[in-house]
């Protein structure tokens, strides 16, 4: 296989053209000339890299751009052809298991399977892969090119070993090297990542690079997870490992948690957390979904004051995150997005009111990956490894 | 060979360094201290200007083997377009434009930066930083603020305003909130705990204490000594023994560990530097401060993660404004 350290200087060089120009077309449809003047390049090379990359089938010509440029011709749009390669998605999380196929360009194309939880790891581990496969072999045509499996998980997972080290309320998977065992019941490449930075780049594909320079995901199910994406690049730390929110504490002598630590934020912000407050008082609320449908269609004061309170928690974990890296946005993702302009509004109010001296106040909104969150992400990790990195040389194009 | 002027701009002193950039470590050859004139910016920039060309001549170099000049300073600032905007230490002083002033004077490029950032440069280019691609510098003087290299780069934050870990913690009190009971022991901002006046202040509450029960307290021996105290003449006394003292800097430690902890988690970064009063007094901060960072961190990112004091030590606060232009060049 190509690595980028056994070729040449000039084949490294054609490699990062070839990569850089078929980012920028899977970015939306662009003109050869468009191209060039992004590039830089000249127009016989942006030629013949799009030569090839049409014989290559990764890229087709799509209708002509609209207005007439005054030269007489209007040139050509290149975008790229979703259906070139597909992508395996499999997200395991506390509350529920799935496994989807996104395309090239990140759209998933095939509906997302969820699965009632095996208690035993190595049946979860089967059923994911077995039904992966499955969907491969009766959903897509024949010989459809499987660009990589994207695997993620909640965190702390290095994501370089794919080791699982001790994730908080998640310990029968402590310790398992989640890329060996999907690598050992899947014949494709595999990549892992802890989920909140896999759907932070799942978000980073989506905004816009120059109003969002810096933004933090919220990613709150039964967890809350953290992504960062700091001058414009994904934030991971140490061996990718990533960063981690719901942990910290919010009351030093607050509720004990499964961590060792008292007080920390998933114990009163998390979806799980309100559920279970509120089934303390009242049985029949035993989801997410019901409290807000509650709070909103029928005005119910007690469920209403459970998300007010919610909110209060998260706007003041925001506050300190804000404090620390000022960034230009705090996206909400995962399950608390359901009806999430009630909780996001919520937490907007709180935030301005604390932090309407200093003059700035960083969005707050929802995610705007449409579709299954978590599969986004999934299938982002494996995009960015192939656009950005080696993936991208051994997957069968003339380079 | 060619030189490079660093000016750290303080509320009492400000400092100018001569520092030769031959070698793998800028070489400081001279410096000047003086008070900074209380009389606004107009006189302090003229100062400053006549101060560098002072240290020029004392040491027979040219101005055309000035390579360019570095500011450092408290915030809030404009780095990108080189604006001192207004900070609090700096009365007078709002929206100067002080890199156009000096690359005016001396034709060069100027740079400037924050002094958490200042530091993080310094330490991650030529300290304890070395060969880190995430590092957390936080200052512990002062203030407290941090300064952050992240992926292999200086972290400014949108507006270029991150780093306020010293205004961290501070919502979860005072509000009036389910979750703020009184007793707590959460009663102020990091800010109020980890800087030498927020150790101060924790001295004189707990010296009044002490002194309302009939203890000794050898760094106050009566109320009338109250404004005096320090954070040094409590370090001193701690050293000595003192109760009262060792309370006063196990209480800022346990809360400087609190915003290790929170660091740890956040950003998962492989080094922490912690830099003036830490580096000064690391025996009587560091244990319970990583005690409490290990109690509220996730084991994961605590083990990875080294906690330092300052590697460039007295060094750090001349190097760092020399280092904001060595980064930028
Ligand atoms: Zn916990």
């Amino acid at each position: 296989m190509k690595t980028i350290t056994n070729i040449n200087n000039k084949e490294t060089m054609h490699i990062g053209n070839y990569q850089r120009v078929l980012r920028i077309i899977s970015g939306g449809p662009i003109s050869r000339v468009g191209l060039s003047r992004l590039t830089g390049l000249t127009q016989p090379a942006i030629g013949n890299l799009t030569g090839q990359m049409l014989a290559d089938g990764i890229i087709e010509e799509a209708g002509k751009l609209q207005e007439d440029t005054g030269a007489g011709r209007r040139p050509v749009l290149l975008s790229l052809t979703p259906s070139w390669g597909y992508i395996g998605c499999i997200s395991i999380d506390r509350d529920e298991i799935c496994a989807g196929i996104c395309d090239l360009g990140g759209s998933i194309v095939l509906s997302p399977c969820y699965f009632p939880y095996p208690d035993d790891v190595e049946q979860t581990l089967d059923l994911l892969c077995d039904t992966l496969k499955d969907m491969i072999r009766t959903h897509l045509p024949a010989n459809s090119r499987i660009i990589g499996v994207g695997v993620i998980a909640p965190g702390p997972l290095n994501s370089s070993t794919g080791m699982m080290i001790n994730p908080p309320s998640f310990d029968r998977w402590n310790g398992l090297n989640l890329l060996d065992e999907m690598r050992k019941r899947l014949p494709w490449p595999v990549f892992t990542e802890h989920n909140s930075t896999a759907i932070a780049r799942a978000e980073l594909r989506l905004v816009s690079s120059e109003k969002y320079r810096n933004f933090a995901i919220y990613f709150i199910n039964a967890g809350i997870g953290l992504g960062l994406v700091l001058n414009g690049e994904i934030y991971t730390g140490i061996d990718g490992i990533g960063c981690e929110i719901g942990h910290t504490s919010i009351d030093v002598n607050g509720r004990l948690c499964s961590c060792g630590n008292r007080g920390c934020l998933d114990l009163y912000a998390s979806t799980a957390a309100v559920v279970h407050d509120a089934r303390r008082v009242d049985g029949s609320l035993d989801s997410w979904r019901k409290i807000v449908d509650r709070a909103i269609d029928s005005c119910d004061r007690f469920c209403d004051e459970l998300l007010k309170l919610q909110a209060s928690y998260l706007a003041g974990s925001m506050i300190n995150l804000d404090n620390l890296l000022t960034l230009d946005a705090i996206i909400i993702a995962g399950q608390a997005t359901y009806r999430g302009e009630y909780l996001c509004d919520k937490i907007r109010r709180r935030i301005s009111r604390s932090l309407a001296g200093s003059g700035r106040v960083p969005d707050i909104r929802l995610s705007s990956i449409s579709g299954h969150t978590s599969l986004s992400g999934a299938g982002a990790v494996v995009l960015s490894q192939f656009f950005y990195n080696e993936l991208f040389l051994s997957c069968g194009l003339t380079i | 060979m060619e030189y490079i002027i660093g000016i750290d701009i303080g509320g009492t002193k400000t400092a100018i360094s001569l520092a030769g950039t031959g070698s793998d470590i800028p070489q400081i050859v001279d410096g000047i201290r003086f008070e900074t004139p209380k009389s606004g910016y107009a006189s302090t920039l003229q100062s400053i200007i006549d101060n560098c060309y002072k240290l020029l001549d004392n040491n027979g170099i040219l101005t055309e083997n000035l390579r360019a000049v570095g500011i450092c300073c408290g915030g809030p600032l404009d780095a990108e377009n080189g604006i001192i905007l207004s900070p609090p230490n700096l009365p007078g002083w709002d929206h100067i434009p002080i890199c156009r002033h000096l690359e005016e004077e001396f034709s060069v490029p100027a740079f400037l930066e924050n002094d958490a950032n200042a530091c993080a440069l310094a330490e991650w280019k030529f300290g304890a930083g070395r060969g880190c691609s995430n590092l957390v510098f936080l200052t512990f003087g002062t203030g407290f603020g941090a300064g952050f290299i992240l992926n292999g780069q200086l972290y400014r934050g949108a507006n270029g305003m991150a780093g306020e870990i010293g205004h961290c913690e501070s919502f979860w009190h005072g509000d009036g909130n389910l979750y703020c009971p009184v007793g707590h022991g959460r009663s102020g901002s990091l800010e109020g705990f980890c800087s030498g006046s927020g150790i101060a202040e924790l001295g004189r509450t707990i010296a009044l204490q002490y002194i309302q029960q009939g203890r000794q307290v050898s760094f106050c021996p009566d109320p009338g000594n109250l404004q005096n105290i320090t954070a040094q003449t409590i370090a001193s006394a701690a050293y000595a023994g003192d109760e009262a003292a060792r309370r006063v800097y196990r209480i800022s430690s346990e809360k400087l560990g609190s915003a290790l902890a929170l660091l740890t988690d956040i950003l998962n970064p492989e080094l922490i530097i912690i830099g003036s009063i830490y580096t000064r007094s690391t025996d009587l901060l560091r244990e319970a401060a990583l005690r409490t960072m290990q109690e509220q961190s996730l084991p994961l990112s605590c083990s990875a993660c080294r906690v330092l004091p300052s590697g460039l030590g007295e060094q750090l606060a001349d190097i760092a404004p020399v280092c904001v232009a060595i980064n930028s060049l």
